[in-house]
């Protein structure tokens, strides 16, 4: 039996873009779209799971409803990358689903975090939770790469350029997220004086 | 992989099934003590459209799930996702979802309980002022060094309570510090309302550090007037319980009776089998 598609994605991601474009597809969209409910459902679920430890339905159709901005997001920034390609030999559906085809890294963090604290007594805080995101963050650079310079058939500077681009924007929308929701915002206004 | 993923979403929705099948509300008799009722509460309690991961209109049937009979949503200098709370709470009979917000300065964090809109952030003593303006209560927020620093002595003497028990109050490096400001607050503030809170944002469990409050009436008034008369007393986990000599002396009797119940064996079963399902989701994939 061969490997599922996104973990050859994620161990071999130029040879597992190669693959994937060679094959021929229909329901562009309807695909982009499950890919990012799937992202959806993992997330918001892993959410509830961590802040509840129980998992009744209506509790996690709301929790998928309300984090499905993740997705969302991440659906907008690949659109940013996809567009910023010139010339390239995939529909932007087509693109977003291959993007999301990347996401094992960041769903496997997620589930280890979550179990982590659902089934053993450890509570790692945020010094041990945040240099544990380099891992997800540096491998979903490399897959990035691979995506861009395959699937959006770019150089392996422009490839580069873009992933590093894909990156930066991710950073910035979670920085933003965390400045707005969180007490960090205040305390840095009140620093400056404003 | 078509067959691991067929797999995937039938252990999924079985988890779903089971953990809505034994999701079911803990009985507990009411539980007087000399003349009043004992509530459980905890008054700082973080939602999504903030830093919470749960939407503030399931916030009060988690908190059933809990043992709790008053909670008090608290995101960060906002009371829109608190009262977005109250008003899905009030439709139902469940535990008492309270208005709040937790007032973030440079120097200080406090948790403003019974508030309708946000107030001044930048100065603490004017905080608390706009909070008993709005017929709020005052209490300090987790005040270890970083978050205490803003509280003078006239901070401390009209605050209506503070976070004797926190869960950072379980790690013994940060446990002085607690004590310290609890030292501090009391010297100012003899009958201070000790709190317990949990600061529940996504991991936290919520009522993990509880509030037992002795209330004349079941009402968001009579939460608000046990806080201000110090009614009440902090507990966290196995620790012992924080307050007033004659409150502490009241409450131990009947402590074990208000302990948070523990998660069924199917609500465990549950989490174990869709946290399964999701691995098994997350490398599946969609269609290939």
């Amino acid at each position: 039996m061969s490997l599922p598609p996104d973990v050859r994605v994620a161990l071999s991601p130029l040879d597992a873009y190669r693959e994937l474009m060679a094959r021929p597809v229909r329901g562009a969209w309807l695909r982009a779209l499950e890919r990012a409910a799937l992202v959806a459902v993992i997330v918001g679920t892993s959410m509830i799971m961590s802040a509840a430890a129980r998992v009744p339905i209506d509790l996690v159709l709301t929790g998928i409803v309300c984090w499905s901005f993740v997705p969302i997001v991440q659906a907008l920034i690949g659109l940013a990358v996809i567009g910023r390609a010139r010339g390239r030999p995939i529909s932007v559906p087509r693109g977003l689903e291959l993007l999301f085809a990347g996401h094992l890294p960041w769903s496997l963090w997620m589930l280890a975090v979550v179990g982590v604290f659902s089934f053993t007594q450890l509570t790692p805080g945020l010094p041990v939770l945040v240099p544990s995101m380099a891992i997800p963050a540096v491998w979903t650079l490399v897959i990035v790469y691979a995506f861009c310079r395959v699937a959006l058939g770019c150089s392996a500077a422009r490839a580069r350029l873009l992933a590093v681009a894909h990156q930066a924007m991710t950073w910035a929308a979670f920085t933003a997220y965390v400045f707005l929701v969180t007490g960090i915002r205040y305390r840095l206004l009140a620093a400056i004086g404003a | 992989m078509t067959l691991v993923r067929f797999a995937a979403w039938t252990v999924l929705a079985c988890g779903l099934l089971l953990g809505t099948l034994s999701d079911t509300l803990p009985e507990r008799a009411s539980v007087h003590v000399g003349g009043f009722e004992v509530l459980v509460g905890d008054f700082h309690v973080h939602a999504f459209v903030g830093d919470g991961a749960i939407a503030p209109w399931m916030l009060q049937r988690h908190a059933a799930r809990l043992g709790l009979d008053v909670i008090a949503v608290t995101n960060h200098n906002q009371t829109l996702a608190s009262r977005l709370g109250r008003a899905a709470a009030r439709r139902s009979s469940g535990p008492i979802v309270m208005t709040g917000a937790e007032v973030t300065g440079r120097d200080f964090h406090l948790v403003a309980v019974g508030i309708e809109h946000p107030v001044e952030w930048r100065q603490v003593r004017r905080a608390i002022e706009q909070v008993h303006a709005q017929g709020g209560v005052a209490i300090a927020a987790h005040p270890l060094r970083g978050f205490a620093k803003g509280y003078d002595d006239a901070a401390l003497a009209a605050l209506d309570g503070l976070e004797a028990a926190h869960p950072d109050r379980l790690d013994p490096r940060l446990l002085p510090q607690f004590e310290e400001f609890f030292e501090r607050t009391l010297a100012h503030n003899p009958d201070v309302a000790a709190i317990g809170s949990s600061d529940f944002h996504t991991n936290a469990p919520m009522g993990l550090c509880r509030t037992y409050l002795l209330v004349r009436e079941r009402s968001e008034a009579g939460v608000l007037d046990a806080i201000r008369d110090g009614r009440t007393a902090g507990h966290c986990a196995d620790g012992p319980l924080r307050g007033r000599p004659d409150i502490v002396r009241m409450l131990t009797p009947v402590r074990d009776a208000l302990a948070p119940p523990a998660a069924s064996a199917g609500a465990r079963l549950a989490l174990a089998l869709v946290w399964i399902a999701l691995l098994g989701l997350a490398v599946a994939g969609t269609r290939g």
